[in-house]
């Protein structure tokens, strides 16, 4: 079954990435250059993928094309920028906001062939330090920040 | 005629540094709670109750109100004993008028405070609360920016002397975001998650039973035990939750839950729409291990006064009287009062 994990960015300010920048700078986390902050979907589909690609980018409920940029990628293609991105999904059954939106998909946008649907947050760090320790670093700051260990679960998408 | 002019401006100026001098003094000596009315006295603070009435009647009674709320205040500020609660407001924090208003008729006084004050100045009150609302648009996570702002530092430091502090919603997110309840180890606990509820996902918004678990803290010392009330909720993450299991163990050993969701008996039924978020064994607030710190997720400071809850048809009079939710607020007085006389004694 063809899988596809879709990014979606703003192309506006994004509030909440600054504001995450500006409170782990408060924290005393100084060695961070850039904090960007993209919208994770990874979809099971049958059919085409580029028929799939082109259908699913269309769908208000996921993408508003006024403010939002959207990029596609099959499953471990690398990112050529070589910043550190770190994953923040839901742990299993502990909400239901992505079996609802699911259930949208399918029943309101007419997305009928979606199998199976991840969603999380993405968070893209340029990190200044020695390779050796921007690892450490950014499991770090998403400890503190931007995961809660509690019913959620982090994961660092290393892909060069 | 000039010189008549000239006298008569002068009287004018006397009469009107009259008014600035009184006004001032007032002001001095009223609540610090800004709210509209006092702002509407402070506009006419020497008119008569006469002179108000050619004014539309609604501005009347609103101004009459409002010069009688400050010289009760000031009377009270005159005894010297007025308990001074400090609602913290952050950027979109909504229900801090509301807070203060229920603060103000439990018998204490209330400032909303900025986020940004002068922090030495915070340091000054016997409590505090932070409203519900949704700081920081909730970004990332509700509650957890404000949870890493020094302000919260603060106000640790402060719970941690054996001061009160009130989370509710947005606040009681903020609390639990920094590890403040129930905080018997020095890392977070507990969580407050999305929302599970089978008919909407997101923000949920409803009337619910509440349960006394715990009537020994702060904030629950004047309720019976088992007392059921009614309070609304509305929140989207408002699941209390711990990935780890001794934690549960925990805050059922050492009776820190506060508030459980239950049916109108008092009947606790882990289900839909008794139990309004999935929270688990049914938590609507947990206590820290000291008692002095509640996070809370309904909004007691919307059930403060009978008229407000629902099925209530009585005469605008009754309509006036106390309500369950203000217990919370009366609680905290007593919990300060005691403090005080402890202190005093020691």
């Amino acid at each position: 079954m063809p899988e596809v994990e879709m990014f979606v960015s703003l192309v506006i300010p994004d509030n909440t990435a600054i504001t995450a920048s500006n409170t782990l700078k408060r924290m005393g986390s100084t060695k961070i250059l850039n904090l960007k902050r993209e919208i994770y979907y990874k979809f099971n589909f049958n059919g085409d993928t580029k028929v799939f690609e082109n259908k699913i980018s269309k769908v208000d409920l996921l993408v508003n094309h006024n403010k939002h940029k959207v990029e596609f990628k099959k499953p471990n293609e690398p990112f050529p920028d070589g910043r550190i991105r770190i994953l923040v999904t839901d742990t299993e059954n502990s909400s239901n906001s992505s079996s609802s939106l699911l259930s949208s998909l399918k029943n309101s946008a007419g997305m009928k062939n979606i199998k199976k649907m991840e969603t999380g947050t993405l968070w893209i760090l340029a990190i200044d330090d020695k390779p050796e320790n921007v690892m450490p670093y950014a499991w770090d700051i998403a400890r503190k920040l931007l995961y809660n260990k509690h019913y959620q679960k982090a994961e660092i998408l290393a892909r060069r | 005629m000039a010189k008549q002019n000239k006298n008569k401006n002068k009287k004018s100026q006397a009469k009107n540094k009259g008014h600035e001098k009184k006004s001032h003094a007032q002001a001095k000596h009223s609540s610090s709670f800004k709210s509209a009315q006092s702002g509407a006295s402070s506009k006419q603070p020497s008119h008569t109750k006469k002179q108000l009435l050619q004014n539309s009647p609604m501005k009347q009674k609103e101004v009459i109100k409002a010069q009688d709320n400050i010289k009760n205040n000031i009377k009270n500020n005159l005894k010297g004993s007025r308990i001074r609660i400090a609602v913290i407001w952050f950027p979109g924090t909504n229900c801090e008028e509301e807070t203060a208003r229920v603060v103000e008729a439990a018998g204490m006084s209330a400032e909303i405070i900025r986020w940004n004050s002068d922090t030495a100045r915070l340091r000054d009150f016997d409590g505090y609360v932070l409203p519900g609302g949704w700081s920081y648009e909730d970004r990332i996570r509700a509650g957890v920016i404000v949870a890493k702002d020094p302000v919260l530092d603060v106000i640790k430091n402060e719970a941690d002397k054996g001061k009160p502090v009130l989370g509710i919603c947005n606040g009681a997110q903020i609390l639990v975001e920094k590890g403040m309840v129930p905080a018997t180890k020095p890392d977070n606990e507990i969580a407050l998650a999305p929302n599970v509820n089978p008919l909407v996902s997101g923000y949920y918004c409803s009337w619910v039973y509440l349960k006394v678990e715990n009537n020994k803290g702060a904030f629950t010392s004047l309720f019976k035990p088992n007392e059921v009330m009614l309070v609304p909720v509305a929140h989207g993450e408002g699941r209390f939750m711990t990935s780890d299991s001794e934690v549960k163990e925990k805050l059922r050993r050492e009776n820190l839950v506060a508030f459980k969701y239950c049916d109108e008996n008092g009947k606790i039924l882990e289900k839909y729409p008794y139990n309004p978020n999935g929270s688990f064994a049914n938590i609507a607030a947990v206590y820290n291990a000291k008692g002095n710190v509640l996070a809370i997720m309904p909004h007691p400071e919307r059930a403060a006064w009978k008229k407000q809850i629902p099925g209530f048809y009585g005469t605008s009079k009754e309509g006036d009287s106390s309500s369950a939710g203000r217990k919370i607020f009366e609680s905290m007085k007593f919990y300060i009062e005691k403090m005080k006389k402890e202190a005093k004694n020691a």
